[in-house]
C-alpha cells in the first residue's frame, strides 16, 4: 500500500509519495513520482483524482496540507513516515525526502549529495509535523462550541495555538529557502542545463 | 544533575494530558527543581507543542505554585533549535488560568 498525494495551483505544486518506486511498469501510482524536472508534471496529472481541494496558494500551505492528509492516511496503514518530497516552484522543481530513499531518474548532483539534500527535510518534516498538531489541538479545543461549553480559557488555548503555527509557518518558510538553496547550489554547480 | 529522559514518563495521548502526567511525575520525583535538565529528543515532535508545555506549567501552578518559577527555568533538551525558541517562549508567557 502506497500514498500519494499532491497539490497545485499556478504558482507551485508539491507532490508527496512514500513510495520508493521499485520497479519501472508504467504505473500511474509508480515509479513517476520520483522524477523531477518535465516528468513532473506527468506525476502531478492524476491530481484532480485525488479530490482534494486546497484552497491556500501558499507553497508552505501546501506542504503543510499534503503532509497532514499523509499523516492522516499512514495511520491506519503499515506503511512508515519516509516520504518523497517533489515541490515545483517558480519554474524549477525539487526534489528531497527521507534518506533511505533509493534514488531513480535523478540529477546526478541530487544523487551524489542526497545526504545533503535529505537533510533539509527532516527538520521541515518536525516543523510541519508541529503546526498540524497545534491545529489538532485547536479543534479539539473549538470543539467545546457544539456544547455550547466554550470557555476563556479555551479561546486563550486556542489564541496560543495561533501564534504558535504563525511562528512555526515562517520557520517552514525559511526552511523552504534552504532546500531550494543547497538545491540550486548543487544544480548549478556542474549541471544547470539540467534544472528545469 | 543528569537529564531526565521524558520519553519514559510520558505516552501516546493528547498533549495536554501528557503534559500533566510529566508534571505530576516530576512533582513526586524531585522536592529540589532549582537545576531540573529534562530530555525530550526522543518524543514524538507532535507531542511538543504548546498544549503540551501549558498543561505542565499548569499543573505545577495547581499542585505546588511554589515551583513555578524553577518550572519555567527548566533546562529543556529538544532536537532542534526553533523547538527550544518555542518552549522558551512559552515558558516566559505563561500564565495560570486563574489570571483569566
Amino acid at each position: 500500500m502506497t500514498i500519494h498525494i499532491a497539490a497545485a495551483s499556478g504558482n507551485h505544486a508539491v507532490l508527496l509519495s512514500d513510495s520508493q518506486g521499485s520497479s519501472n511498469e508504467a504505473e500511474s501510482h509508480g515509479w513517476h513520482k520520483q522524477f523531477i524536472g518535465r516528468n513532473f508534471v506527468v506525476g502531478l496529472a492524476g491530481a484532480d483524482d485525488l479530490g482534494l481541494n486546497i484552497p491556500h496558494t501558499e507553497l508552505e500551505d501546501k506542504l503543510i496540507a499534503a503532509l497532514y492528509y499523509a499523516d492522516a492516511a499512514i495511520e491506519s496503514l503499515t506503511v512508515d513516515d519516509s516520504f518523497a518530497v517533489a515541490i515545483l516552484d517558480s519554474g524549477r522543481s525539487y526534489l528531497t525526502g527521507d534518506r533511505t530513499l533509493s534514488l531513480r531518474y535523478v540529477p546526478e548532483p541530487i544523487i551524489q549529495f542526497w545526504n545533503q539534500v535529505s537533510a533539509c527535510w527532516k527538520p521541515m518534516q518536525v516543523t510541519i509535523a508541529t503546526m498540524n498538531s497545534e491545529l489538532e489541538s485547536a479543534y479539539r479545543r473549538f470543539s467545546n462550541i457544539r456544547s455550547g461549553m466554550l470557555t476563556g480559557i479555551d479561546l486563550k488555548e486556542l489564541e496560543r495555538s495561533n501564534l504558535a503555527i504563525l511562528a512555526n509557518r515562517q520557520k517552514l518558510v525559511e526552511q523552504l529557502v534552504d532546500l531550494k538553496k543547497t538545491y540550486e547550489e548543487l544544480m548549478l554547480g556542474d549541471h544547470p542545463a539540467q534544472f528545469t | 544533575m543528569a537529564p531526565t529522559n521524558a520519553s519514559r514518563i510520558v505516552g501516546t495521548r493528547f498533549p495536554t494530558d501528557e503534559g500533566r502526567r510529566l508534571a505530576e511525575v516530576l512533582l513526586a520525583r524531585f522536592s529540589d527543581w532549582s537545576s531540573l535538565r529534562i530530555d525530550l529528543t526522543s518524543c514524538d515532535s507532535a507531542l511538543l507543542i504548546s498544549a503540551f508545555f501549558n498543561s505542565f506549567l499548569q499543573t505545577v501552578s495547581e499542585q505546588d505554585l511554589s515551583r513555578l518559577n524553577d518550572a519555567r527555568k527548566i533546562d529543556w533538551n529538544l532536537q532542534y533549535s526553533f523547538q527550544k525558541c518555542n518552549v522558551e517562549e512559552w515558558m516566559r508567557d505563561f500564565q495560570p488560568y486563574s489570571v483569566y
